[in-house]
């Protein structure tokens, strides 16, 4: 069994570490990022425990996992200081020739405002070769 | 600065991927997953060594459109990537670009790339951005 779908997971809720010059200045340095925004364009990705949570939740062995897309819309840019209400929901997953895709949505917010929306697909399958 | 149609954009190469850098980013990022960081796990998983984590490479063509487009000049809208083809440390990878469409409103869709030493695609992706 590649996915447990027996209950569909309830959406994970969390509050994020507050953006900090030291955390975005790690971020960008683990990047070798030399031209970036204050915030990297791809940081959302910091905000993935509730993806983890969720595939824990559904019985996934990420030896079978692979990231397959990413996907972020922006709605208003983070700043430092802010302190991001992030929320987690499992979307779908498809089964298709012997794998299964999932799709899992991250919204982040900041004092109730929508600041980027997240889509992760990832592909599920019994031998993991890239 | 203006953009036309089917303009390339300045490429971006990075200096090789290292393990070292992984740990440095799996720290950053918060995933932990062990393909990344754990040659013995990545090779239960069938790879022959620990492989890059995909976001990484996003990491990489995200900072190629900071490049292009100076955030104090332009927003980024949306950006979004495949992964076409994993990667492992020694890779180098190259990203580039260019200028899809230009709208009449002088929003800017751009069509994006990643190539490793070989030149083999490893993501492909698009991004909206618009002028500050």
């Amino acid at each position: 069994m590649l996915i447990d779908l027996s209950a569909e997971p309830a959406p994970i809720q969390f509050t994020a570490e507050p953006l900090t010059e030291k955390r975005l200045s790690d971020f960008k340095r683990a990047i070798r990022a030399g031209y970036a925004s204050i915030v990297a364009p791809s940081y959302g990705t910091t905000f993935r425990k509730g993806e983890f949570d969720l595939l824990d939740t559904l019985k996934v062995d990420l030896k079978k996992l692979l990231h397959t897309d990413q996907n972020y819309e922006y709605f208003a840019p983070f700043q430092i200081g802010d302190i991001p209400e992030v929320e987690t929901q499992f979307v779908t997953a498809k089964e298709r020739r012997g794998m299964v895709f999932v799709y899992l949505e991250t919204r982040v917010t900041v004092e109730g405002e929508l600041k980027l929306k997240s889509i992760s697909s990832f592909v599920l399958r019994e031998n993991n070769k890239g | 600065m203006t953009f036309e149609p089917n303009e390339l954009l300045k490429p971006l190469e990075k200096p090789p991927i290292t393990k070292e850098q992984l740990r440095d980013y799996a720290r950053a990022s918060g995933d932990n997953n062990p393909i990344h960081l754990d040659d013995t796990f990545a090779k239960s998983a069938g790879f022959p060594s620990v492989i890059a984590h995909g976001m990484l490479s996003m990491a990489f063509m995200g900072d190629l459109i900071d490049f292009n487009f100076p955030p104090s000049q332009y927003r980024l809208k949306q950006f979004s990537c495949r992964f076409k083809k994993v990667t492992f440390p020694g890779d180098v990878i190259t990203s580039k670009g260019k200028v899809k469409s230009i709208d009449s409103e002088g929003k800017i869709t751009l069509t994006l790339w990643a190539e490793n030493q070989t030149g083999e695609h490893t993501v492909e992706g698009e991004a909206v951005v618009i002028r500050a």
